[in-house]
């Protein structure tokens, strides 16, 4: 698909969204829920009411470290959860049930744990992320398809070399799936932990969510999905960077 | 490894008895206003479930959460074939998913109290919103990554239309569509309980806030560890049902 | 009871390792220990809290005492912070510091942050007329969560006038953007919102207020100052929760006598959008309501026993608290507020 034809798509599928907001918004009103063109309208006064960009930047940072470091564990253990039966069979209980407590009921804890600061907020976004990077991944260690094993091992290739060369690639959809849906799960996480103590931007989501007026609040919220289309775009470009072939494999190429 | 050792039926129980180990260890540290040991917590299980408020509240609780999960995966998984089967509206829609994907339930909540109201309607729609995206991108990720050669081969044998779909694409997709289905119920389970937190409080939701309001730590443990059971029971069911519907996919270890 | 006492660094330390525990954290490393407290504090900054949290970041250093001040959405959370070690003075609503306080917490209140509130109870007047009106089966209550405040708040007023209590349906809706959302689309007929909320909901159709706090108690309590007892024990601490306290008529008394103080305060620390586009003269409005109406900052901190003791049976039959009873003289510490009153004279 040419590069024209695809951006032309995306805009047509944003325009339709926007349309359905508008619409809606007119329909509700401004304390309900307001319309596209008055989020818009008001957007200046937000940012400036709420400093929203130097919160989001401060966010950011946080979100960053978090998520990396719940990728690359969840990414590690992940693969070797599904390549071992002992560390499925010890860890699996603790991994589903984890995977289904709230974020925000740790955040409690966490607070006692780490205080509010840094720490709290990386230690957040990494609790969040880190189990879907993990049982995505682990699915996809489990699914290498054996005969491609024993194939490489026919070869005469070393484990370490089965590993980069047949199972790495075999899981690169299953850790990109993971490290997607972990990045929403991690923008999620920050916004939470920050309202709960009304700091950085979930402090401004929270504050905007004050005001009767829902012009502030969907601002707030429009920056977020920006963010995170923003950083799906990066983590794509990321991915392309680091494994052009696979694009070339999938029938769809960005 | 000794296959007897590595089962999930050895493995699990002794997991989980570490786990308590390191529980108990922790609660003697920690206050009691914020903790509680497993004795304290089992205790109070035990009584919830012999005067049988726990069981009617998980059976409450689990309507809204079937019904929210169904709605999802019966939506997710023929949209995500769909959209993963077409370059266009693959390309039209996805920057609006990532975009909506990335803004947390608990921003939401005020929204879906205006449109939804705060009882059942509002529950299952908050299930519905917090598992759907996860099914629906694993759904998208399988369509996409299915091997061009494999559809090559189809063409070649003149299968088109439903039967393609029947014996190449769903087939192909199926290990993401189980991964999703998975990843969807985990989700599920714990937007049973952030309904009920958010909206009108009942069931298990309206027991956890209930002992939390009366900082009986014990009891609201126990709800929470009835809550992780019942989502590692759960994930565990989809496993099986993996086991069972696509047999064929191989789930090897080293 | 627990004799157990985790500060916030003996729980990294045994959890996350010695070298994550040095210099990491939320609170910046003082100077001079003696001389800082770390406050827990709730959510938004209205026109009401301003001249006691000016009081206290900014009038209290004055007086020789730092205060890192840390905000909470919920205050559960706020109260969890300060029994847990984390912090050391909390400001929150009486109702769940005395429940804590029954089912074992060790925490003490000192003082008033204000008092009073701004709350109203605004009522759909399509639907609800009067007090009895809430019993009608189409009638549904938001509240923000079961037995706190806001629900007891108007449960004190519908008994005064007579009514069925377990006729009344009650909705936990959460924050007041959301119930104020909620009650315009309809969902709940009656909630409580802060005056101010009142000109802009009436807008939007036929709203009318239907309980205003203090007229109908005498006085409201809704926001206290409260610690760990066997943190106040501390005679060092005491000089701390003292110069708090201090700090905080003094910033009363003087939003009392002069507006230009008031609106100072505002501007700083008021978390509302429109702080810096208000108008002087509805400023002014909010000041004289609050100030000489109502008398949210009362001079002498207005904090007494009998006043907790004046609301315990709403309390009780919003079963916000246990049936058990409840020590108030254990509870409540009146030495700190009458020690900052001798040395401010």
């Amino acid at each position: 698909m040419s590069r024209g034809k695809a951006w032309a798509l995306r805009l047509a599928g944003i325009a339709v969204f926007v349309l359905a907001w508008e619409i809606a918004g007119r329909i509700f009103g401004d304390a309900l829920f307001a319309p596209f063109s008055a989020v818009i309208a008001g957007f200046p006064a937000t940012v400036r009411d709420y400093h929203l960009f130097a919160e989001l930047a401060g966010s950011l940072r946080q979100l960053l470290l978090g998520y990396l470091l719940g990728c690359i564990v969840g990414i590690v253990l992940g693969i070797m959860m599904g390549r071992s039966a002992l560390l499925d069979g010890l860890l699996q209980p603790w991994v589903s049930m984890m995977f289904v407590t709230s974020i925000a009921s740790l955040v409690p804890l966490f607070i006692i744990t780490f205080g509010f600061g840094l720490m709290f907020r990386v230690a957040i976004v990494f609790m969040a992320a880190v189990w879907y990077v993990l049982l995505v991944t682990y699915h996809g260690a489990r699914s290498v398809s054996p005969d491609l094993l024993q194939t490489a091992r026919a070869f005469e290739s070393s484990r370490v070399q089965t590993f980069f060369k047949v199972m790495l690639p075999a899981l690169y959809p299953y850790i990109l799936v993971g490290m997607r849906i972990g990045l929403a799960h991690a923008i999620r996480a920050m916004v939470i932990a920050e309202m709960y103590v009304i700091v950085g931007f979930g402090g401004v989501v929270y504050n905007a969510g004050v005001e009767i007026s829902t012009v502030s609040l969907l601002g707030a919220l429009l920056t977020i999905m920006l963010v995170g289309v923003a950083l799906n775009e990066a983590l794509k470009w990321f991915a392309q960077r680091t494994a052009p072939w696979y694009s070339e494999r999938q029938q769809l190429s960005n | 490894m000794r296959a007897s050792l590595t089962r999930p039926l050895v493995l699990y129980p002794v997991s989980i008895v570490l786990g308590l180990g390191v529980w108990e260890a922790l609660a003697r540290v920690i206050p009691k206003a914020l903790f509680a040991p497993p004795s304290a917590v089992l205790g109070r299980l035990a009584a919830m479930t012999a005067d049988g408020s726990l069981p009617a509240a998980l059976l409450g609780s689990v309507q809204h959460m079937l019904v929210g999960y169904l709605l999802a995966v019966l939506l997710a998984i023929p949209v995500g074939i769909i959209v993963g089967r077409s370059t266009a509206i693959a390309t039209a829609v996805e920057p609006i998913l990532n975009a909506v994907y990335a803004i947390p339930p608990v921003a939401f909540a005020p929204f879906f109290v205006i449109w939804f109201g705060l009882y059942f309607e509002a529950r299952v729609a908050l299930v519905f919103a917090m598992c759907f995206f996860e099914i629906l991108i694993n759904v998208l990720q399988g369509v996409r990554n299915i091997d061009r050669g494999l559809l090559d081969a189809a063409r070649s044998l003149d299968l088109t239309g439903f039967a393609l779909y029947r014996k190449v694409v769903i087939p192909a997709a199926s290990p993401f569509i189980f991964t999703g289905l998975r990843v969807g119920i985990g989700r599920a389970v714990n937007a049973m309980i952030t309904a009920e937190l958010f909206f009108s409080a009942v069931y298990l939701g309206q027991m956890l806030k209930t002992s939390s309001n009366a900082f009986d730590i014990a009891s609201t443990f126990a709800v929470i560890l009835v809550v992780s059971l019942f989502g590692l029971a759960c994930q565990e069911a989809m496993r099986l049902a993996e086991r069972f519907v696509i047999p064929w996919h191989h789930e090897s270890t080293a | 009871m627990s004799t157990q006492k985790m500060t916030r660094r003996a729980a990294m330390r045994l959890i996350a390792g010695a070298p994550l525990a040095a210099g990491v954290g939320g609170f910046p490393a003082a100077a001079h220990a003696a001389d800082t407290v770390k406050c827990i504090n709730l959510g938004f900054v209205l026109g009401i809290h301003c001249p006691p949290t000016f009081g206290i970041l900014d009038e209290c250093p004055k007086l020789g005492l730092q205060v890192e001040m840390q905000r909470f959405q919920r205050m559960r959370d706020a109260l969890q912070t300060v029994s847990g070690g984390t912090g050391d003075i909390g400001i929150s609503e009486p109702i769940m510091l005395l429940h804590s306080r029954q089912a074992g917490n060790d925490i003490v209140i000192f003082g008033n942050h204000y008092l009073h509130t701004t709350l109203v109870v605004v009522v759909n007047a399509d639907f609800v007329q009067n007090w009895k009106d809430l019993e009608k089966p189409d009638v549904t209550v938001g509240i923000n969560s079961q037995g706190d405040i806001t629900q007891v708040m108007t449960i004190g007023g519908f008994l005064k006038n007579g009514g069925d209590l377990a006729k009344v349906k009650w909705a936990d809706v959460g924050g007041s953007g959301t119930r104020v959302r909620a009650l315009l689309s309809k969902r709940v007929q009656a909630t409580q919102v802060h005056f101010d909320q009142v000109p802009e909901i009436q807008k939007s159709g036929n709203y009318k207020v239907l309980l205003v706090p203090h007229k109908e108690y005498d006085p409201w309590v809704n926001e206290v100052v409260f610690a760990r007892a066997d943190w106040l024990k501390d005679p060092a601490n005491r000089r701390k929760a003292v110069m708090f306290m201090k700090g905080i008529i003094i910033g009363s008394r003087k939003a009392n006598a002069d507006f230009a103080y008031y609106r100072n305060s505002f501007v700083k620390y008021a978390t509302l959008k429109e702080k810096d586009t208000m108008p002087e003269a509805e400023m002014r409005a909010h000041w004289s309501a609050l100030s000489r109406e109502i008398g949210v900052w009362p001079a002498d901190n207005g904090f007494r026993v009998s006043n907790l003791e004046k609301l315990l049976p709403y309390y009780r039959a919003a079963k916000a608290i246990d049936d058990k009873p409840i020590d108030l003289k254990a509870a409540t510490d009146l030495t700190i507020v009458a020690q900052a009153l001798k040395e401010l004279g």
